[in-house]
């Protein structure tokens, strides 16, 4: 892991001042650049989901905004592409809003993640900053917190599994695509065997699991490929999998030189409801349908549910079940929203 | 040494003399003529040298080639991108330059000076990117892209897609007759269809249909599930509602669960019309709504490459 690690840090110096990225001196803009500030309360907020899609009712908590794996459907490969990387150290208020959440919330668990503009454990074992997030949120029985990565860095997060209640409130969740793809198009992103033998070496010291698909991509043979990795899924029956998220692959419309340019981007693509760039209705929502098929097989009863996806699609594909009820409500704390 | 300028007077046979000294730099696009004209009455053509006996002519070809009897004389520039700043400052221009143009300087002052001419240049892009991007091209992409028939993506596309120049100069060719807007996208059609299929192939078919087919040929092929949905509503419009008044849309790009029907209707017997082709619909709808859920291709597009 030191080595991987060296790799994506290659070159990275870190500036003390000033506090924000935008502050930075031209010469300092750039990927090799850290900054590291204090989170302030705009890191901290709902997921901005998309419009004319369904929300799934996620919290986010920006910690790492920014990211150097390099997969070729990321936003940040293109024109964010020379953004720094920001380290946004969570603060107690911070914590503390999230377990006041959590604690009064309508309809537990609250969902929270940090993975939402950055991976959340690929510059953990650096700065160590899941730690105290796991120590102020860890117990709180109301709260799902999940750190969501494609990296196998879970070396450096402490065991949970001699906790009261045996398993905790952190969630990590794995994003999971089939190696060919991976290997194309995921950077420096580790293998799925990697990633998967790390999701069981995490549920085997105290943490809950999620697994996300997303994006799926339609490649040659996707569904032999998408099946494989989720007859993978089978060896997790037993452990604490919390939710399953599917999205087909999308991006802005600027974005499209840069996906037409890869195999995969010979698919077609149209504008959605969003402005966002989707394969068409009927082939997402084939898509759909066979991983839930799959998922169903591989984790029953877990729940499994759509990223940005509208809701014509969610009804031909998502049976409503109650284990779906906690990621389909609105967050409302006393009555009011969130 | 720093810069001096003095105004000169030469003769005709002397002017002749600078013209076929060094033509390196008569790298800019003539003026036309009715700014040519005036031009010559506001700036003079500038020499670089020591005296006019020995000095280059840096900017103003156009009137020396005329015989201007004036010129300006700078000594104690020697670095060619020195001399640019005075060409460019000379030249003065408003509007972009070519990009034939910032090639010849790149030649002049080297790919790694042009960036201290970018506030001269007025480009989008750092100008020693943009030249270097340019001088990639095969010639006849170059020339089409001076040109203005194709932007630089598009032209880099087609780069990607063959280097040999002949098969350059055919699928431009094929969208010879049309509009920029059109030519760029057949030709970013064509690139990518012909990273699924044979490039020679899909060249020699384009080149075999009329040119107005080409494009919807082309798109057919590129989207071939949306234009097999759009066909499936065309169908029931041309034969099942034909002549009843009833428009049936589909919902933008097919994204949605719903057809818009619309009519509109003047007399009792319209009404009737537009009531029957609305029956015709009914035996037809359950198909409609199923093309919006169920892929009409199912997966036989895997045979793509799909990774690399």
């Amino acid at each position: 892991m030191e080595a991987r690690l060296r790799r994506h840090c290659h070159g990275i110096e870190s500036l003390t001042a000033p506090s924000e990225r935008s502050g930075l001196p031209p010469e300092w803009a750039d990927p090799a650049t850290v900054v590291v500030r204090a989170g302030g309360t705009t890191d901290f907020g709902r997921c901005p989901g998309t419009h004319g899609h369904r929300c799934c009712n996620y919290m986010t908590l920006n910690v790492y905004a920014g990211c150097s794996l390099g997969c070729t459907y990321c936003i940040m490969q293109s024109y964010l592409r020379n953004r720094t990387l920001e380290v946004l150290v969570p603060t107690r208020e911070q914590l503390l809003r999230i377990r006041t959440a959590a604690e009064e919330t309508d309809h537990p668990p609250l969902r929270v993640g940090t993975g939402e503009v950055g991976d959340s454990l690929l510059y953990d074992p650096l700065f160590d900053l899941s730690r105290q997030i796991i120590t102020e949120l860890g117990a709180v029985t109301q709260l799902r917190f999940e750190l969501k990565s494609k990296t196998d860095y879970v070396d450096h997060l402490p065991d949970l599994s001699g906790s009261p209640a045996g398993v905790s409130s952190m969630v990590i969740g794995f994003s999971l695509n089939p190696d060919a793809i991976i290997a194309a198009e995921e950077g420096y992103a580790a293998p799925l065997e990697a990633r998967l033998a790390a999701a069981m070496q995490a549920a085997q010291r105290g943490y809950r699991l999620a697994f996300h698909f997303d994006p799926l991509i339609r490649v040659d043979s996707w569904r032999e490929l998408y099946a494989g990795v989720a007859r993978m899924l089978a060896t997790f029956r037993d452990a604490p999998v919390e939710w399953v998220s599917l999205g087909t692959m999308r991006f802005p419309r600027p974005l499209a030189p840069w996906i037409e340019a890869r195999p995969y981007g010979l698919e077609e693509f149209v504008s959605s409801r969003d402005g966002k760039m989707r394969y068409l209705q009927p082939v997402r929502t084939a898509m759909y349908r066979h991983m839930q098929e799959q998922l169903n097989h591989a984790l029953p009863g877990v729940p499994v549910y759509l990223c940005m996806e509208s809701s014509e699609i969610w009804r031909r594909t998502v049976p409503p079940t109650p284990a779906l009820r906690p990621i389909m409500r609105p967050v409302t704390l006393n009555g009011g929203l969130l | 040494m720093g810069a001096t300028l003095t105004l000169e007077q030469c003769t005709d046979s002397q002017i002749s003399g600078i013209l076929a000294r060094d033509r390196s730099w008569d790298i800019f696009i003539d003026p036309p003529t009715v700014l040519r004209d005036n031009e010559a009455t506001l700036r003079l053509p500038v020499i670089a040298g020591s005296d006019v006996a020995g000095a280059v002519p840096l900017w103003g070809f156009p009137a020396l080639r005329r015989g201007a009897g004036s010129v300006l004389l700078v000594s104690g520039v020697d670095r060619p991108v020195e001399r640019a700043k005075i060409a460019l400052d000379q030249e003065d221009r408003s509007g972009r330059y070519r990009w034939r143009e910032l090639a010849g300087l790149a030649a002049l002052v080297g790919l790694d000076e042009l960036p201290q001419l970018a506030s001269r240049l007025c480009w989008d892009g750092p100008p020693d990117l943009m030249a270097r991007r340019y001088l990639a091209l095969v010639e006849v992409l170059q020339d089409a892209v001076d040109a203005g028939a194709v932007d630089m993506v598009t032209a880099e596309g087609l780069a990607q897609a063959t280097s040999d120049p002949e098969t350059v100069a055919r699928i431009l060719n094929l969208a010879g007759h049309v509009s920029f807007s059109n030519r760029r996208q057949m030709i970013k059609l064509f690139c990518q269809v012909a990273r699924r299929e044979s490039l020679t192939g899909l060249l020699a078919e384009m080149e075999r249909i009329p040119p107005a087919e080409r494009l919807p040929r082309l798109f057919t092929r590129r989207y071939p599930r949306l234009t097999a949905m759009r066909a499936q509503v065309e169908r029931v419009q041309r034969e099942v509602l034909r002549g009843t008044g009833v428009r049936l849309a589909e919902p933008p790009n097919f994204e949605g669960q719903r057809f818009r029907v619309s009519f509109e209707v003047g007399s009792t017997q319209e009404l009737e019309q537009r009531q029957a082709g609305l029956d015709r619909l009914k035996g037809e709808l359950d198909a409609l709504l199923g093309i919006l859920f169920e892929d009409p291709e199912a997966d036989s597009l895997d045979t793509a490459p799909g990774g690399e």
